[in-house]
């Protein structure tokens, strides 16, 4: 099987041709370097993001905003989005408190990134 | 009349510039120093990026706007700087008295010994673009949506098309996917986005959502709310072309297509301002036309990176202490005092170092734009390496940066690819000039642009 992604390593972009075999990768084209490589590697194998978001917070004009505390499994974002969504955090809240232990079984925590009382 | 008060070091802006430049003067030894903010909470821009991204450099870690500020103010708190927030500075004068309006104070006029300008910058705005249709509600900035969204709580719109593919914009595409709106496009003029490339992936690659390069938006539709934009392919000299008008549905536009330096006060104070960045003249010091006053941050020119900003802030919070320091050590005191070592009237670290002999001009070559600083003093150029940034004017693969002293060519340096979205640093070294004495102009230009 193969794929077209692009590298975010520079600003050069360059688009890299995986090949997949068994859900790992045999061979990337197309990347000027050796960071494309290992780029591929990670994105067609564990892609991860990073997740924010905003909970909104009864009376208050301004949501909560809130991150995973590491990147999570790409094919993670809805769930962990619908799981963000349900919170319902008590006031006050430090920036840095955790708002969900484990968000959408990643064993991953999401954080307050603000104060808000 | 009213009493103006004396402060060391006055700062113009909270936001990371003005933080960075405070804790800078704070350590250098500024005897007080005021921060003076419009906003009700210290932070700027920061406090609406709830994304990650920011402190990779500063911090080593990789953390939201909010969390990058929420650092610097806990620093400013634990170093008792003072902050005026709720604040808005309405004028600044040459001889730096600023006067500045509050709910809480009223009119108030503070006469500074240095100040730093830390203003940020704003987004360009529809009017600057002639985007020809209808003036229907539902058309918005990227970051003013940003606001609504992230601060204030609400969604503008259910349906968007962004035009301009700038990072406030890529962004916000991913936070409105993520509140449940759709984004029908992204639409961008050049060829290429003036966005990182981890956001193009990130923010529209992971949510399928088109990236239109070389088109524009022609026509807006709706003559209450926007129902609709008329999207079209341009050529080769940015024209739209007939016949490949596409119709994109939507209740709200969004414009992301730049940033500019907000120098209104600037202005007012006599700072000159540069065509390219938008922002200040500043010599290596950051220190502006106007002798005592410093720039720093977006105000300055637009960076992409905060760290950068804290960074460069740092510089002038330190140059602005000392040249506040060495106009209070100008004031004739009583007691006696060693010799100083410029006998001028005028300090030397205040009216800028080599305000006898004529500064270095630096000047953007081929291929090269918005150079920082513009002026370099001939001191500070054998002294110690000068860092210059500037912008790339289009993408360029296999480049050459050359450095020209006076029309030699004093260094060269490869790069792989350079991209407008991307500012460049190069720092000269006293070095280069060797063979080169004195030197009047310094070029930097690209070659195999």
């Amino acid at each position: 099987m193969k794929r077209e992604i692009t590298c975010i390593g520079c600003p050069l972009g360059c688009s890299l041709e995986v090949s997949l075999a068994d859900g790992q990768v045999v061979a990337v084209a197309g990347n000027e370097c050796p960071r494309g490589a290992s780029y591929a590697r990670q994105e067609c194998v564990h892609p991860e993001r990073m997740v924010t978001a905003l909970i909104p917070v009864p009376g208050r004009t301004t949501p909560l905003s809130v991150r995973t505390q590491r990147p999570i499994p790409k094919d993670k974002i809805t769930a962990c989005l619908r799981v963000i969504a349900a919170a319902r955090p008590s006031l006050p809240i430090r920036i840095g408190d955790v708002i969900v232990p484990d968000v959408a079984d990643t064993g991953v925590a999401v954080i307050a990134t603000r104060d808000l009382a | 009349m009213i009493a103006s008060t004396p402060i060391d070091v006055l700062i113009i802006g909270g936001g990371p510039a003005g933080l960075a430049a405070a804790l800078a003067a704070k350590a250098a030894g500024a005897a007080d120093i005021l921060i003076l903010e419009r906003e009700r909470e210290l932070g700027g821009i920061l406090r609406q990026c709830i994304h990650t991204g920011f402190g990779l450099h500063v911090f080593k870690e990789e953390l939201t706007g909010p969390e990058y500020a929420a650092r610097y103010v806990a620093k400013i708190n634990a170093q008792g700087i003072p902050a005026q927030c709720d604040t808005t500075v309405i004028d600044i004068t040459r001889d730096r008295l600023v006067t500045c309006v509050s709910a809480a104070h009223g009119l108030e006029q503070f006469q500074a010994g240095a100040i730093v300008l830390a203003m940020g910058c704003r987004e360009r705005p529809r009017g600057s673009l002639g985007i020809p249709g209808a003036r229907s509600a539902g058309i918005y900035s990227a970051g003013t949506a940003q606001r609504f969204v992230n601060l204030d709580g609400y969604l503008p719109g259910r349906q968007f098309v962004i035009l301009g593919s700038g990072d406030i914009g890529l962004i916000m595409a991913r936070r409105l996917t993520f509140a449940g709106a759709k984004v029908e496009a992204v639409v961008e003029l050049m060829p290429y986005s003036s966005g990182l490339k981890r956001n193009i992936v990130q923010c529209l690659d992971d949510f399928a959502i088109p990236l239109l390069l070389s088109h524009t938006v022609t026509a807006i539709h709706g003559p209450e709310r926007l129902t609709g934009v008329t999207v079209s392919k341009v050529d080769a000299d940015l024209h739209p072309i007939p016949g490949t008008e596409r119709h994109f549905p939507c209740d709200t536009l969004l414009l992301s297509v730049g940033l500019i330096p907000e120098n209104e006060l600037s202005r007012g104070a006599g700072v000159d301002l540069d065509a390219a960045t938008g922002g200040p003249v500043v010599d290596d010091r950051l220190q502006t036309s106007v002798p005592g006053v410093f720039a720093c941050g977006n105000v300055l020119h637009v960076h992409d990176l905060v760290d950068h900003v804290s960074e460069e802030a740092a510089e002038a919070g330190r140059q602005a202490a000392l040249a506040a320091a060495s106009r209070r050590q100008a004031i004739p005191l009583p007691q006696p005092e060693p010799p100083k070592p410029m006998a001028s009237p005028m300090p030397a670290a205040a009216a800028g170092a080599g305000a006898a002999e004529a500064a270095i001009v630096v000047r953007a070559g081929d291929g090269v734009r918005g150079i920082v600083p513009q002026r370099i003093s001939p001191a500070a150029l054998t002294a110690a390496p000068v860092k210059l940034m500037f912008r790339p004017t289009g993408v360029h693969k296999n480049a050459v940066l050359v450095l020209e002293a006076d029309g030699v060519p004093v260094h060269r340096v490869k790069k792989r690819v350079l991209s407008p979205g991307e500012m460049v640093e190069l720092t000269i070294k006293p070095d280069f000039f060797a063979a080169v004495k004195p030197v009047r102009e310094l070029i930097v230009r690209c070659e195999n642009a």
